[in-house]
């Protein structure tokens, strides 16, 4: 008992050294982390704060880094006459946009969101929770993303405890970005990360036509996200983006996604193979993503998708910028 | 579950809350079915064969020591016999599948193709052929209690990654472990603290260099290969010390003690030092079990103390270590790269041996003995690259990359590519850290001062600032562990 009293006393103290150090470098982080300096030196972290924290445009995309290299915003500006911003971002699966568009709708509500999926946002993957990685810094000041943050690990909870965790590895990006002079402070951006080059040799994708392990906490997520839009009276819609590639279009993680959507009544595009966009191999940068052109290309024909739904007659082709 | 999770964590601790509330004799019930547990969680579908190994070697041990003569010799050889049929069958059991596949070319039957090595099983093997040697050389008595028996020999930390403990030393302490002592606990904890260090800040740190570069041999030059040599070998080393350190770190809390299994190794002078501070448990046991028989066996085959115009005891250590090495380099696994890994262990170890005199002597010649800082600099340096050429052979399976890496070693330097400012500033920071922290408990100097203080608060600043480490440049969220292969 005597020993137990004294481990508790020695815990005790080594807790308090552990929380004050926690908390002194974890907030000179997050200070680190917010300063306009680093925000504004890169292009993740800046589109990260504008969606969370500044854009109010009524047309949102959501999707992986394939959202982020297709869907061309100035188009969707001029067909629809609404600010649109991107927020695919690299490396995200289904439970990331379901907390982006959390923090979103506790910010204010979007008319029109285009959500982007693959076969992967829906399969089991050890990789799918490290995408949430980059929405910790987020965590405090936004208490609407932690139930969706909570899920990346049993114990996200106790890591969380903790001041610097959310800021794990990030220690000398964040210094180089405050002490690197960034220029002229903007946080003018659509989302859109253009891809200028061209698959050389065009080579198909090798994949084998397995039918995919489906993650039931992913179909969550994404009956989450289409219960979410329609309590909150969004018009969304769901598209698959084009793939070079020549797995078959019918991915078993697909026909559930297409059948969910039937079910709440959202529209759902699958044009995985889409015949104009395969058409030219130049419209790719690889297998997975399409450059600018192809990204302005299939964007017109999302475009034309959405039209009907939304009761716009007029020709996206019309509106395209010079 | 990863011994570097926290779900780990909250398993150890409820392990030994509850080891510390029961009675003594009955805590080796709590450890077999704590170690069941966790390899449940980790593999259940390799639980059977380790339970199998169990077994045998508990039912041999028994008949070894109930007979004499003929008969305990052939309970004997037939404990090892089943013992190293199932290591071998588990261990090469792709290279038997491949064989098979392409003598009979038909495909073979899924279950069979699935088969795989059990996480931790060639440790598991060692520790069992060591128990059965050793009771038939009566060093130990035969353990008579079944559940302390498997408790010893499936205890859950050592279980994975070693240490590779001897029965002599772990049964008599899983037979009444100790309770909730608070030394015990504090010194536990500080160990595993230490462990999670070395895999998370260190080891994972680097395998995102050494992985990619390894990945794309081709892609890359001379200075990259180099530094993911050279990064590949601090990895290694701070992955298979975190590991033990955790293990080590974790028994303590149970009230049992692990044997050491490192002694900071890129300090050593020579090869032969290396192999008393690197897997000191795996060393030990290749001494004693096979070395050292060998080395007998040959002796007395050769009783001359020249053979072939060459001192027959230097003949017998080329031959035993070749051996024991060649071996060595086999339990790690089914490919060539591991027996030239442990040729070439022996190798640096027979001309190191041979050559020993004549080393001495251009030292003594050429004035080198009056500087012996600068000459122990020289060794530690030499060793550590002769042991960075092997690790080659771990970090690439195909002999074909390793020829391409040497090719390009000797003539394709070029800039290193260095991936991401950040990513080589974590890299070398870790580096450095693992460097310092070596290097002070080596001389004693340096952060010891800080870990070892007698002030209390500047141990607990010292500790904590380690966990500080750990949550900003831990690499958190991926994981490998190189020695689980094994």
């Amino acid at each position: 008992m005597k020993d137990l009293k004294r481990l508790f006393r020695k815990a005790v103290l080594f807790g308090l050294v552990l929380w004050a150090l926690d908390l002194g470098l974890g907030e000179g982080l997050r200070a680190l982390y917010f300063r306009r300096p680093a925000v504004d030196a890169n292009a993740d972290l800046r589109d990260l704060f504008i969606l969370f924290e500044k854009t109010t445009a009524p047309i949102l995309i959501l999707g992986s880094s394939r959202a982020k290299n297709h869907y061309y915003p100035p188009l969707f500006k001029a067909a629809f006459g609404k600010d649109c911003f991107n927020a695919g971002a690299g490396g995200a699966f289904i439970e990331y946009h379901e907390a982006v568009l959390e923090a979103v709708l506790a910010r204010y509500t979007p008319e029109i969101v285009v959500l982007d999926v693959g076969p992967y946002d829906f399969s089991k993957s050890k990789t799918r929770r490290l995408a949430l990685a980059s929405l910790l810094p987020y965590y405090r000041r936004h208490p609407e993303i932690r139930p969706v943050i909570k899920r990346r690990s049993p114990f996200e909870r106790i890591k969380l405890a903790s001041r610097i965790y959310p800021f794990n590895s990030w220690l000398f990006t964040l210094l180089n970005l405050n002490l690197r002079n960034p220029g002229p402070i903007s946080l003018e951006s659509d989302g859109y990360t253009p891809m200028t080059k061209e698959m050389k040799a065009p080579q198909w994708e090798l994949e084998s036509d397995r039918v995919i392990a489906l993650d039931p906490l992913a179909l969550r997520s994404f009956k989450a996200i289409l219960s979410r839009s329609k309590e909150k009276g969004i018009k969304l819609f769901v598209f698959v983006s084009p793939y070079y590639s020549k797995t078959r279009k019918s991915y078993y993680a697909l026909d559930a996604a297409a059948s969910i959507c039937k079910e709440a009544g959202v529209p759902f595009f699958n044009m995985w193979d889409e015949g104009t966009i395969r058409a030219h191999p130049e419209y790719f940068s690889s297998v997975i993503h399409l450059n600018t052109s192809g990204a302005q290309a299939f964007s017109r024909l999302a475009i034309e998708e959405m039209r009907p739904f939304l009761g716009i007659r007029e020709d996206v082709r019309k509106s395209r910028p010079r | 579950m990863k011994l570097t999770s926290v779900e780990f964590l909250v398993f150890l601790f409820v392990v030994a809350g509850v080891n510390g509330l029961l009675p003594p004799k009955t805590r080796r019930y709590l450890i077999l079915a704590a170690s069941l547990a966790f390899y449940a969680m980790l593999a259940p579908e390799y639980l059977p064969a380790l339970l199998l190994v169990v077994i045998v070697s508990y039912s041999s041990g028994l008949r070894i020591e109930g007979r004499d003569g003929p008969a305990r010799k052939r309970s004997y050889f037939l404990g090892l016999g089943i013992l190293l049929a199932l290591l071998v069958s588990f261990k090469y059991a792709g290279a038997l599948r491949s064989l098979l596949d392409l003598k009979s070319r038909a495909s073979l039957p899924p279950w069979l193709s699935s088969i795989g090595l059990p996480l931790g099983f060639s440790f598991l093997i060692f520790t069992a052929l060591a128990y059965l040697i050793d009771v038939n050389r009566r060093k130990i008595p035969a353990e008579k209690n079944f559940p302390a028996f498997a408790a010893a020999l499936l205890f859950f930390p050592k279980l994975a990654q070693g240490p590779i403990e001897r029965a002599g030393m772990l049964l008599p302490q899983v037979s009444q472990p100790g309770g909730l002592d608070e030394g015990r606990v504090t010194q536990g904890l500080k160990r595993i603290l230490l462990g999670f260090f070395k895999k998370l800040v260190v080891a994972d740190r680097l395998a995102v260099f050494t992985g990619m570069v390894f990945g794309n041999i081709e892609q890359h030059n001379g200075s990259t290969l180099f530094l993911a040599m050279v990064f590949y070998a601090v990895e290694i080393y701070a992955d298979f010390s975190g590991y033990t350190d955790i293990a080590i770190g974790s028994a303590k809390i149970l009230g049992i003690t692990l044997s050491e299994n490192f002694e900071r190794p890129y300090f050593a002078r020579s090869i032969k030092e290396f192999w008393g501070r690197w897997h000191m448990t795996l060393s030990a046991w290749l001494r004693d079990y096979l070395f050292l028989p060998l080395a007998y066996f040959f002796s007395r085959r050769f009783p001359k103390s020249r053979t072939l115009g060459v001192k027959t005891e230097s003949l017998i250590y080329a031959a035993a270590t070749m051996i024991t090495f060649g071996l060595c380099g086999l339990w790690h696994g089914e490919g060539l790269h591991f027996l030239i890994w442990g040729l070439l262990f022996g190798v640096y170890l027979s001309v190191g041996q041979a050559s020993r005199k004549f080393r001495e002597r251009v030292a003594r010649r050429t004035g080198f003995v009056r500087f012996p800082r600068l000459r122990n600099a020289w060794k530690i340096l030499f060793t550590f690259s002769l042991v960075t050429v092997t690790w080659l052979f771990f970090a690439v399976p195909r002999l074909a990359d390793i020829g391409l890496i040497l090719k390009k070693l000797l003539s394709f330097p070029g800039r290193p590519f260095l991936l991401s400012g950040s990513q080589i500033s974590y890299s070398l920071t870790a580096i450095f850290l693992m460097a310092l922290l070596d290097w002070s408990a080596e001389y004693g100097r340096g952060l010891s001062a800080f870990f070892e203080s007698p002030r209390r608060i500047v141990r607990y600043i010292s500790f904590a600032a380690l966990a500080v480490l750990i949550l900003m440049i831990g690499f958190l969220d991926e994981d490998q562990f190189i020695y689980f292969r094994f």
